[in-house]
């Protein structure tokens, strides 16, 4: 323990993916007993910093300092040996075992050297839950437990290490109020124990209710540390979202129609969307703004035919549609494309032109459908390839060898030429340069003006600020705020996505 | 059109390079090493013209396989499938005759493969442990069927089709022939067989893009049973006989072997027709020099066992040194 | 439905034992005699044995197609080294060999990557092979009479000996499941392979000894048979495996992996078995053992798979090839 009492300090750490800074020139510090808050954007570096705190990365510079001596977080498995210990968002318990079994593993206590010690194993994991105050029988299989009793289990996991810091990712994203009032509650005794934790959320009124300190990323960046006590959530909304503007977006378009393209009304989706109503125009940019457990995602899909909705109707060209699987979606014109453009996208194994035109092949063909006209097919590719300027070696080219940039045009090249009248983009440019970005902002203005209306998410707000016509903000599942383009900018989204309806509809 | 130029590095190089002329390789070399070995009683015009005409057997059922594993799917059944689809069509063709015979094999099989994708896209069974249970169902329906009487095969037409001779050629070779262009032409040049890539890739991509990713399936499992029956066919007339006990014994180890071997990614996604051609050739060059060579056949057993573990680990390799995600 | 699928889980194979019970007890008056029912469960002991070692395998998210062909290898080997060796030497060694031949299965699954599947059937194409080498085709006759002691004698007179191995085996596989470290961490590496490599476990390690303990049982049921029918057969059992499988997925052991159940496989083996016994009594052939099996598995694998989709939660367990 140094004077200081500080458990952990990160210096200079650096991060770089492909094409991509995650992390650059962070400083950090932890003190023992402290409840230090970790906030930023989507994108501002904090699961890559989590990642490198649990060892399931490296950093690519700079190093990690704790009790006073370098640390070499190397694999998961050293991180456990410092102590620290990392509640992920899909947490890492076994649903076939108990509960005590869970919080024990790999450790269990023994009779002799291979027999499980029942009776300790219980009684052990009944103190350590006991001493959180948590009621759950050690003898309870995971696979019968709530979400929030989960993630008890596994902060009494990390306790039976003997952890001295526990980090945890979003811990309040899919609990109840009461839920959230217990995990406070064990925080503080955690704290209490002189426990280490770094608690990262969106939700900045629970930042200001537990920490002591706060720390602000943005793009990869450490912006500032703040004393809670010092600073109120105002300062770190615009610390969040600093005065830089981004100027490489496009220009801003012409009006839109008045027409309704589509209406969505009494719009359920089980536990994520509750009594939506939202209206899409004609060649209107629509954005969609929120954090996780928004819902955003699910109502999304649900347009595209990709998920079940509890009630509610949809209309589309003021025809009442139902829209069950994405072949419904895509006779009636609506176009999808993924943010996961890995795992839902991209037919990997597939040519850049296959994979541009699997929608429409059917169409693309002599007799009967039976036959494809490669000429044809090549036609259509490269048209799209013109208009939307995707850069290739060759059209048979595998089409992971594209940068993602290219990658993303071919995706929704992908819908754009099966004539799609609304598309809807899942963050647009995520994973992508910046140059690669400015283009693919073009493309969408000039869809817009062609009369193509367009719903897009992203976790970049500055992106929706600029781009959209108008941006709709989800909290929990509600209609949390509405944007015109005039009204609109970073900090009133920013707030609205965390819950502050201080900013309403004007 | 950018210059984007694409530098493998050495170990994709020797990757790629095993892909593409690996297979070609290894049957030269196999029939190579038994020409010099056994001279003129492997290396003869006859000889070639036999084992190629064998080839057709694992070689025909192989396409349909070939699909399946494409669409990341598997089917073990195809050795009783051909046995069942064998009697049933032999027995109809002692009372119908052949004409009528050949098409109640092929349909019988085809049948039976819907049969089996029926199972695994419905009931969400998995598609390996299914069709085991099918292996079984499939032979004691044979079994009890024929009372354990082998079927035996008479009628002229059907007994050309596996021993007759057209060009100087046997005829099976035409009908491999053909059903690898039909194949061809179907992955190629088809939708279908783009949908099938598609869906063997990345079936969550496939069922975005407004594939219906189930009917796929159903189709690819039906599609084995057609190419099923058409080896059924081929087999029954040269052996002159279904039998329910013997017939396809072993054969879906020969067609999954002859699968893998020849490229096909068990985890779905690219899948290479020709490799499949070639590994089918392979696996009958191999045989039947070491049949000529009095090896005895029950090394040769343990030897096509091996094999298998070997084409997977190669392929590993192979996909390793792409530096491909698997 | 959750309801129906929990209740299953737990005694869905006795009501089905008790239903069969009930029914071959008026049907057939032979049933209703001691000998009749010790012969019932003796022969389910064959199959229920390998299960308890295919339970493990499933447990732990694969399984074992070369079981039969392990069979066939102990019964070549005792028989070729019964003469030189006497009968614990030969024994051991036909163990061993098959332990041997698990920890093959295992590093190739393991340190190679290679599926289960192809695994275990390439496996079982070689052991075929490889035991009709040792032969050279025939089936070798064991000459010494005594030997039969081990499989055909009766404990107290009445109780066939496999029916003790069965229940030695049982207990013995069932502290390890469930009560030792390694057998926690066979199901913690089949529930959640991921969580329990971050825990620290070693999963190579834990795989293999599972696919060793699937062979030793393989091997002692082929020591069983061997020594009842006197006889070393290479091709011995074919088509078991089938029949070993069944039992352990309609005992309740689920493919997903994660939840042995050993109970329901001693009881699933014993039902095969009674199906075989009221097949009997219709005096079909044996071709329609082999049918009611498939058909078996089949509904077995529909339960499974219904449990798969209502009592799992969000995360799915794709069962690759």
């Amino acid at each position: 323990m140094d004077e200081n009492n500080i458990f952990i300090e990160l210096k200079n750490i650096k991060k770089i993916f492909p094409g991509v800074v995650a992390l650059e020139d962070v400083d950090f510090d932890v003190k023992y007993g402290e409840v230090h808050a970790l906030v930023g954007e989507n994108g501002a570096g904090k699961s890559t910093l989590i990642k490198i705190l649990g060892g399931a990365y490296q950093p690519d510079g700079g190093e990690i300092i704790i009790e006073g001596k370098t640390a070499n977080i190397s694999a998961t498995s050293m991180a456990q040996q410092y102590k620290i210990a990392v509640i992920y968002q899909e947490f890492n318990l076994v649903p076939d075992l108990s509960v005590a079994e869970n919080i024990f593993i790999g450790r269990e206590p023994k009779v002799g050297k291979t027999f499980v010690n029942w009776k300790k194993i219980n009684n052990d994991a009944s103190e350590i839950l006991k001493k959180l105050d948590i009621e759950i029988n050690p003898k309870k299989f995971i696979s019968d437990l709530s979400v929030a009793e989960k993630q008890m289990i596994e902060i009494a996991k990390s306790l039976s290490m003997d952890a001295k810091l526990i980090i945890m990712d979003e811990p309040t994203a899919t609990l109840t109020e009461k839920e959230v009032i217990k995990l406070f509650s064990i925080i503080e005794e955690l704290r209490k124990k002189g426990v280490s934790i770094i608690y990262i959320s969106h939700r900045l009124d629970e930042a200001f209710k537990l920490s002591d300190r706060i720390t602000v990323l943005r793009d990869g960046k450490k912006i500032e540390t703040k004393i809670t006590s010092e600073t109120n959530q105002n300062e770190i909304v615009s610390l969040m979202v600093g005065k830089v503007v981004k100027d490489y977006f496009s220009e801003k378009k012409q009006k839109t129609s008045d027409e309704v393209i589509m209406e969505v009304k009494n719009y359920n989706i089980a536990d994520s969307i509750y009594d939506m109503n939202f209206q899409l125009h004609r060649g209107e940019i629509l954005g969609f703004a929120g954090v996780l457990g928004s819902g955003i995602h699910h109502l999304l899909r649900s347009l595209y035919g990709g998920e079940q909705i509890a009630s509610g109707e949809i209309y589309f060209e003021n025809q009442k549609v139902s829209i069950k699987k994405p072949s419904d979606a895509i006779k009636l014109g609506i176009g999808y494309v993924t943010e996961d453009r890995k795992g839902e996208g991209l037919l990997y194994d597939m040519s850049v032109l296959q994979n541009l035109s699997i929608i429409i092949i059917k169409t693309l063909t002599a007799f009967k459908g039976l036959f494809i006209r490669q000429k044809k097919e090549l036609d259509v590719f490269n048209a799209m390839a013109k208009e939307l300027d995707i850069k290739y070696a060759s059209v048979n080219q595998r089409i992971i060898y594209l940068s993602g940039g290219n990658q993303q045009k071919v995706i929704m090249g992908r819908t754009l030429v099966s004539d799609c009248k609304v598309l809807i983009l899942l963050e647009p440019t995520r994973g992508i340069d910046v140059g690669a970005k400015a283009e693919i902002h073009k493309i969408m203005t000039a869809l817009a003006e062609k009369g193509i209306s367009i719903i897009m998410t992203s976790s970049e707000l500055p992106e929706l600020v600029n781009l959209t016509d108008r941006c709709i903000v989800l909290y929990k599942g509600k209609l949390a705020a509405e944007f015109n383009r005039e009204n609109m900018d970073e900090e009133k989204l920013v707030a609205a996505e965390i819950g502050k309806h201080i900013y309403s509809n004007n | 059109m950018d210059d984007i130029k694409i530098v493998l590095t050495p170990k994709q190089k020797a990757g790629s390079w095993l892909g593409s002329f690996g297979l070609i390789a290894i049957l030269l070399i196999i029939f190579g090493f038994f020409s010099l070995t056994l001279r003129g009683t492997y290396f003869n015009w006859g000889n070639i013209k036999n084992m190629v005409s064998f080839s057709s057997y694992v070689g025909i059922g192989a396409i349909g396989m070939t699909f399946c594993i494409m669409t990341g799917n598997f089917d073990i059944s195809i050795g009783s499938m051909l046995a069942l689809a064998g009697v049933l069509g032999a027995s109809a063709a002692l009372k119908l005759g052949g004409i009528v015979g050949v098409i109640v094999t092929i349909v019988v099989a085809a049948l039976l493969g819907l049969l089996n994708g029926l199972f695994v896209t419905k009931l969400k069974i998995p598609a390996f442990i299914t069709t085991l249970g099918m292996l079984f169902i499939f032979r004691a329906l044979a079994y009890i069927y024929t009372n354990n009487n082998p079927q035996y095969i008479t009628d002229r037409f059907w007994i050309f089709l596996g021993n007759g001779s057209f060009l100087g050629l046997p005829f099976p070779i035409f009908i491999m022939g053909l059903c690898y262009l039909i194949a061809f032409f179907m992955l190629r040049k088809a939708p279908f067989g783009r949908y099938i890539l598609a869906v063997g890739t990345n079936s969550r991509a496939a069922s975005l893009s407004g594939i219906n990713v189930e009917n796929v399936k159903i189709l690819v499992f039906t599609l084995i049973g057609v190419f099923v029956g058409v080896s059924a066919v081929l087999n029954g007339s040269m052996l002159g006989a279904a039998n329910p006990g013997m017939m396809g014994d072993g054969y879906e180890f020969q067609v999954i072997t002859a699968v893998v071997l020849g490229g096909t990614a068990l985890a779905g996604g690219s899948g290479s027709l020709g490799g499949t051609l070639l590994a089918a050739l392979i696996v009958v060059f191999l045989k039947t020099g070491m049949s000529n060579a009095q090896v005895n056949s029950y090394w040769q057993q343990v030897a096509t066992g091996v094999v298998l573990i070997v084409a997977v680990s190669l392929n590993k390799l192979k996909f390793w040194l792409l530096g491909q995600a698997q | 439905m959750v309801k129906f699928l929990k209740l299953y889980e737990k005694i869905g194979i006795f009501i089905l034992i008790v239903a069969a019970s009930i029914f071959l007890a008026i049907v057939s008056p032979n049933f209703r005699n001691m000998d009749t029912i010790l012969s019932i469960i003796m022969q389910g002991s064959y199959g229920a044995i390998i299960a308890f070692g295919m339970t493990f395998a499933i447990t732990s998210g694969g399984f074992d197609l070369s079981v039969e062909a392990v069979m066939g290898l102990t019964s070549v080997i005792i028989a070729m080294l019964i003469p030189s060796l006497g009968f614990a030497g030969s024994i051991i060694i036909a163990v061993l060999a098959s332990c041997f031949v698990g920890f093959l299965n295992g590093i190739l699954i393991t340190k190679v990557g290679i599926s289960p599947l192809i695994t275990t059937l390439s496996m079982q194409v070689i052991l075929r092979g490889a035991s009709l080498i040792i032969t050279n085709g025939r089936q070798v006759v064991i000459s010494q009479k005594s030997f039969m002691s081990i499989g055909a004698s009766k404990a107290f007179g009445f109780l066939p000996m496999p029916i003790i191995y069965m229940a030695v085996l049982f207990a013995i596989f069932y502290i390890i499941l469930n009560q030792t470290t390694f057998g926690r961490h066979v199901a913690a590496s089949g529930s959640n392979e991921q969580a329990a490599k971050m825990s620290g476990l070693n999963i190579s390690l834990i795989k293999t000894v599972v696919y060793i303990l699937v062979a030793f049982s393989a091997s002692i049921v082929g020591v069983i048979r061997t020594s009842q029918t006197l006889i070393g057969i290479p091709t011995m059992a074919p088509g078991f495996t089938l029949n070993v499988l069944t039992i352990a997925i309609l005992g309740g052991t689920s493919l997903a992996g994660g939840r042995g159940n050993l109970i329901g496989t001693l009881f699933a083996g014993i039902f095969i078995s009674m199906i075989y016994y009221g097949l009997n009594l219709l005096n079909v052939q044996i071709f329609y053992q082999m049918l009611a099996v498939g058909i078996t598995l089949l509904f077995a694998l529909f339960i499974d798979g219904l449990r798969m989709k209502y009592l799992e939660t969000a995360k799915i367990k794709g069962i690759r090839v």
